[in-house]
């Protein structure tokens, strides 16, 4: 790519004169998916390239490095058993992920995903274990439960933010604890499931949970992660309502002299962003888990901050990261049931092209800074 | 130490007497910033440096700063060629570079910024503030070095960067359009120091869209046009501004300047009102007191606003915006209360052109999707099909504002601030206009597109859109306005009808009520600087 400052300051325009000549410019569907190959390309590179960083990993885990990689994809791609589970992994890194993007692209950052993602799979426990056992179409009710709880898990620090200023970093960060905490004293006692050797709650029933389509390949809370995905798209990229934030994301003072209130964009965005990660656990919990226990979240709070950033706030994006991310939890586990190769690894490999991107951000940012406009 | 180098004639071993470029060639992108330039600056001499936006003036002197580093052509001090990589190279050379924006770090005091760039992060020397205090002295100004930087004016940071310039022994001081921000009797002050420091033998080099300042302030000019050198005069065979105009322009000629002659305002008192404000005091967030303001705009007018930067003129364009709602006093917009304007509406009808581009544009969206932001953030939104119309949109503004772009798909932060402005006028003039607030749309711009932006606002009040215009320029606000209110220390000091405003009257209200104070020079009325020989050519 050639060194000029038009090519380094975004690092996704095409090169060459262009003049309304970008690809796809004027066709819809063009336009959306090659939105999502744009938002993809970079991170595909960092992708790959943190692949080849997991080699000497391998080696050091005293694996052979064809075999260590053979197994961590044979573990998605070898079947479709596998390939299901790959799915099944990715349901709560999309809606969490996309909880992260929405707030990033209105400039705030939700680190908060983890106790909102466990106070949306709590409410969620409430409403599947009550009297009533489900029925066709029932699993909406758990799932919009569950959004709400969420979103008033990531509406405090919104409000917060938005009418006092407080760093939302700090209160999502420290709500993160409050609700972990809470949920472990339910677990102690009002929550806890008289029949379980280890602390968890009862069941989600039945008539709840989320099916499997396809003849049990593929997960229906898949199919909802997905469809979320391209909704929270649609309307970041096609309503007034997004292009405000992503106003009120790129610079406050032109929004504010733009009449867009400034607190009101700060709160919905944590808010919706608080929702999306609650449906996630919500969904997890009615799709995969069924019921809630301490170690309910292996920290998808925090994976899906590094899926948020890799996805570079491209809602569509947002979908092929985490099915990444979760062809790494998958992998994960049979690298260590077959070739004996610590689980925590693989997870080492998931931080590699966070870093990668952080810095062709930083690179690109830093570029843009000195490479200043003509002047008058 | 040696504050002034060469003040005496025999310098450091008859080095830093001339400071010259060869064939210099800078690209960005497919733009070329410049195309081989020659030029000269000597020492003991004031130099000044003319050209349009964007015909290379700023490029030149950022590879002379060694913040860009050109892609052919030579620099050579007293004919032997030098590189200079980086800033601390043009230093080391003696070049020192005071940019159009400040450099300072307004929390820090005075010494404290100087001494960033003398010691980095060495421990701080205790002698700085003494040298500092004397460097001023000898250059003939007084500098408090404990005060911190974010109370001092912006004259006072100007000079304190200058200080700072010869602090490192420099013998090439070269300005960025040092007057853009300065009040008229700050620029006599700053023109007597470059004087001074021409007189010791230093190098003085300016940029200015000013003609008459230039014409007035320097032994040499050079004039440039799109990124190579069209003119190049001495003192005694300076030309006319209308000629120095033509140079600048080129062949496209002044086809808007017609406008000079403008035709009798039109004070016509049926017209209607259109904004009312009444009694408003009180300051918005980090904002300046306003003070039981009254004012009455009607439509189909150009209110001009004059007075010092910083009197209240931020204040009054966040008020006139409905970008803050004051607490005492009432705005109505034709009869109804502003504040009960829902914001979209508001946007629509009320056009903003702020000073400052953090304001008005978003540097890392592209050109259509500036010029169509409100409408997209407020009436459409940016669907596939209405992508395609703001594009086409865009296309059209961007013939009919004159935007130098590659394409509407270019984004905006790589346009140059006059580029940028034209994107701001472009989708402000966009909307349904009841009145438009134009804060200094002409800052920085060269004269064709002043010209051009006076046209426009002309124009728009000519259709009956009311027009409040703030200038720093007299005789630009008394061209283009009906009526001019003049703004001191947030309080309306008058308002004066076409015929009785003239750079005296205007002056006088302004200076009467502010007291700005000259330093290191003879108190100027404005009027002082109606007299150089050919002053009513084009400007007036």
């Amino acid at each position: 790519m050639a060194k000029t400052p038009s090519a380094s300051s975004v690092a996704l325009e095409p090169d060459g004169p262009q003049p309304g000549l970008r690809p796809g410019s004027d066709a819809p569907l063009a336009r959306y998916v090659g939105s999502a190959v744009k938002g993809t390309f970079w991170t595909a590179g960092a992708l790959i390239v943190s692949l080849a960083i997991l080699a000497p990993l391998l080696v050091a885990g005293g694996a052979n490095v064809i075999d260590g990689y053979a197994e961590l994809f044979s573990a998605t791609f070898g079947s479709f058993f596998g390939f299901g589970l790959m799915l099944v992994a990715s349901v709560p890194l999309i809606l969490i992920g996309l909880g992260v993007a929405v707030p990033f692209r209105a400039g705030l950052f939700n680190i908060g995903g983890e106790g909102q993602l466990l106070m949306g799979a709590l409410l969620a426990v409430y409403v599947t274990t009550a009297a009533w056992g489900g029925g066709p179409g029932a699993f909406f009710i758990p799932l919009v439960v569950g959004f709400l709880g969420g979103a008033i898990v990531g509406g405090l620090p919104g409000v917060l933010k938005a009418w006092r200023g407080v760093n939302e970093i700090v209160t999502t960060i420290m709500l993160n604890f409050i609700v972990l905490f809470f949920i472990q004293w339910l677990l102690t006692g009002s929550l806890r499931a008289e029949d379980q050797t280890f602390a968890a709650s009862e069941a989600a029933n039945r008539g709840f949970r989320l099916d499997r389509l396809v003849g049990g390949h593929l997960p229906l809370g898949f199919v909802i992660a997905v469809g979320v995905a391209i909704v929270v798209y649609w309307l970041a990229q096609h309503t007034r309502a997004g292009w405000r934030q992503r106003l009120v994301g790129l610079n406050l003072r032109l929004s504010a002299r733009q009449g867009i209130s400034v607190p009101r964009q700060y709160f919905v965005a944590l808010a919706l962003g608080g929702g999306l990660a609650g449906l996630g656990g919500a969904a997890e919990l009615i799709g995969n888990q069924f019921r809630i226990g301490p170690n309910f979240s292996p920290g998808w709070g925090f994976t899906a901050v590094a899926i948020a950033l890799l996805a570079r706030g491209n809602m569509l994006a947002v979908v092929p990261v985490a099915m990444f991310f979760g062809l790494l939890q998958n992998g994960e586990s049979s690298l260590q049931a077959n070739l004996g190769i610590p689980g925590n690894l693989v997870l080492a490999l998931a931080a590699a092209p966070v870093i990668i991107v952080a810095a062709v951000i930083g690179y690109c940012s830093y570029r843009r800074a000195i490479m200043e406009p003509p002047d008058d | 130490m040696n504050v002034v180098p060469g003040s005496s004639a025999n310098g450091p071993a008859g080095t830093g007497r001339s400071l010259s470029v060869k064939g210099l060639v800078k690209h960005f992108g497919r733009v070329k910033a410049n195309d081989g330039i020659d030029v000269s600056f000597s020492s003991g001499e004031v130099h000044a440096l003319l050209g349009e936006n964007g015909a290379g003036k700023s490029t030149l002197i950022k590879i002379l700063a060694g913040v860009y580093h050109q892609d052919s052509g030579e620099i050579l001090i007293d004919g032997q060629p030098v590189r200079i990589d980086n800033p601390s190279h043009a230093r080391r050379h003696g070049i020192a570079v005071v940019h159009q924006h400040s450099t300072l770090i307004p929390r820090l005091s005075v010494v404290e910024n100087v001494s960033l760039q003398e010691g980095g992060a060495g421990p701080l020397d205790r002698t700085l503030a003494q040298r500092l205090v004397s460097t001023a002295e000898r250059l003939g100004f007084e500098l408090d070095p404990s005060s911190d930087v974010e109370t001092l004016t912006v004259g006072d940071r100007q000079r304190v960067e200058i200080a700072r310039a010869f602090l490192a022994d420099a013998r090439f001081i070269i300005l960025d359009e040092p007057t853009t921000i300065l009040a008229p009797t700050e620029r006599d002050a700053l023109f007597g120091l470059l004087a001074r420091l021409a007189s010791e033998a230093v190098g003085v080099v300016f940029v200015t869209h000013h003609l008459r300042e230039a014409i007035e302030n320097s032994e040499r000019m050079t004039v440039l046009r799109r990124g190579t050198v069209v003119g190049h005069f001495k003192r005694a065979a300076i030309p006319s501004e209308r000629e120095l105009v033509r140079l600048m322009v080129g062949e496209l000629d002044l086809a808007g300047r017609s406008l000079a002659q403008t035709d009798a305002p039109r004070t016509d008192e049926t017209t209607t009102e259109c904004i009312r404000i009444a009694g408003v005091s009180g300051a918005p967030e980090d904002g300046r007191p306003l003070h039981g303001l009254d004012l009455s705009i009607r439509r189909g007018e150009v209110l001009g606003i004059a007075g010092v930067e910083g009197n209240g003129q931020q204040e009054l364009a966040a008020l006139l915006t409905g970008a803050w709602a004051p607490a005492v006093g009432s705005i109505e917009l034709e009869g109804r209360p502003l504040k009960n304007v829902p914001s979209g509406e508001r946007i629509k009808l009320l056009g903003d052109v702020p000073d400052d581009h953090m304001f008005a544009t978003a540097d890392e969206l592209t050109v259509w999707e500036n010029v169509g932001l409100s409408e997209m953030a407020w009436w459409r939104a940016r669907t596939p099909l209405n992508t395609r119309f703001f594009r086409q949109v865009a296309r059209e503004r961007v013939r009919e504002f004159d935007i130098r772009t590659p394409s509407v798909d270019g984004l905006v932060g790589q346009l140059s601030g006059g580029n940028r402005r034209r994107v701001v006028i472009a989708r402000e003039l966009s909307k349904q206009l009841k009145i438009l607030v134009a804060s200094y749309p002409t800052k920085g711009l060269d004269v064709r597109s002043a010209e051009q932006v006076k046209r426009w606002t002309r124009e728009l009040a000519e259709s009956g859109t009311a027009v409040v215009y703030m200038s720093s320029e007299l005789e630009e606000l008394i061209e283009v306005s009906d009526r001019i209110a003049v703004l001191a220390r947030g309080r309306i000091a008058g308002v004066l009808a076409t015929g009785e405003a003239t750079v005296d009257t205007i002056g006088a209200l302004m200076l009467g009520a502010t007291g700005v104070r000259a330093t290191g020079g003879p108190e100027i009325t404005p009027s002082g600087r109606e007299d150089g020989p050919d002053s009513p050519s084009g400007q007036s």
